[in-house]
């Protein structure tokens, strides 16, 4: 284990920031990649809770991801990029629908009787958990 | 600590509130034609958690989704209105109690964008809770 002194304070600091920054970006992929993307109903499935249901592929490829508004990045996989850049404190977004999919909203809170899936509330659910678990690793790797 | 408990405590204040709304419930065929304006409720997440080995702490965080329906092209002021009023009923701290335990509602409710969907127009309140056996 790493000692340190008030003379090494600013490699702690560094090393403190770097932290913060590797639970930040890992948190925030694994609560995107907890989002599953799942056969819609015209393709047998069924509307289950937390997933992206894809009949043509529209609303799960529609997936917009940014850093504080910035040239965002498009497509199932964005957000992974979008993580990986992310600093503690910075602001994310990440958003699906648009003119591809204007039907998301209706998919994610239900309508016309079908249920909805609320994939980003039962994602945003569990942040909590994957803030824990990333603390987790980190708190590995610096031991 | 049972989630019927929770999720009829939560009920219970929305249907006795006052909002002026009658609602349909998850699981619950509505008595004949239901009429707008009307809330529909679901439990989009409920999740369980022990931070401590000691199995008798398990807190339970979830939300209750009211979705407001009105009349399409009634403009959106009157749905608004009555999410406000939902809003209204779990204020931020709000502590509820249930059978063995307690509710709070932990952050102000979200009320988002509305949206039509064929003769409705839909307005979510998100409500966010955290359940502690007592």
């Amino acid at each position: 284990m790493t000692t340190y002194s008030f003379a090494t304070l600013p490699a702690w600091a560094a090393k403190v920031e770097k932290i913060a920054n590797a639970v930040v970006s890992q948190a925030t992929n694994d609560m995107l990649r907890s989002i599953e993307i799942v056969p819609g109903i015209n393709r047998g499935g069924s509307r289950q809770k937390g997933t992206i249901p894809r009949d043509i592929g529209a609303l799960a490829a529609s997936l917009q991801s940014s850093i504080y508004g910035s040239t965002s990045l498009s497509g199932p996989a964005s957000y992974v990029l979008v993580a990986g850049q992310m600093k503690a404190g910075d602001v994310a977004t990440f958003a699906w629908g648009g003119t591809v999919a204007p039907y998301a909203r209706h998919v994610h809170y239900g309508a016309n009787g079908v249920p909805g899936t609320f994939w980003i509330d039962v994602a945003a659910a569990g942040w909590r958990g994957y803030v824990k678990g990333a603390v987790r690793k980190a708190k590995a790797e610096i031991q | 600590m049972k989630r019927s408990d929770i999720n009829t405590a939560l009920k219970a204040r929305l249907a006795t509130g006052g909002t002026g709304l009658s609602g349909t419930w998850p699981n619950v065929d509505p008595q004949g034609p239901v009429s707008r304006p009307f809330f529909e409720v679901q439990f989009p997440a409920q999740n369980r958690n022990g931070d401590y080995l000691s199995a008798d702490v398990v807190r339970e965080t979830g939300s209750m989704a009211v979705i407001v329906v009105v009349s399409g092209g009634t403009g959106e002021d009157a749905a608004n209105d009555y999410a406000e009023a939902v809003s209204d009923l779990f204020p931020q701290s709000l502590r509820i109690a249930f059978t063995n335990g307690e509710i709070t509602i932990e952050q102000p409710v979200d009320i988002r964008g509305g949206f039509r969907d064929g003769p409705d127009w839909r307005v979510p309140v998100i409500i966010q809770y955290s359940a502690l056996a007592s």
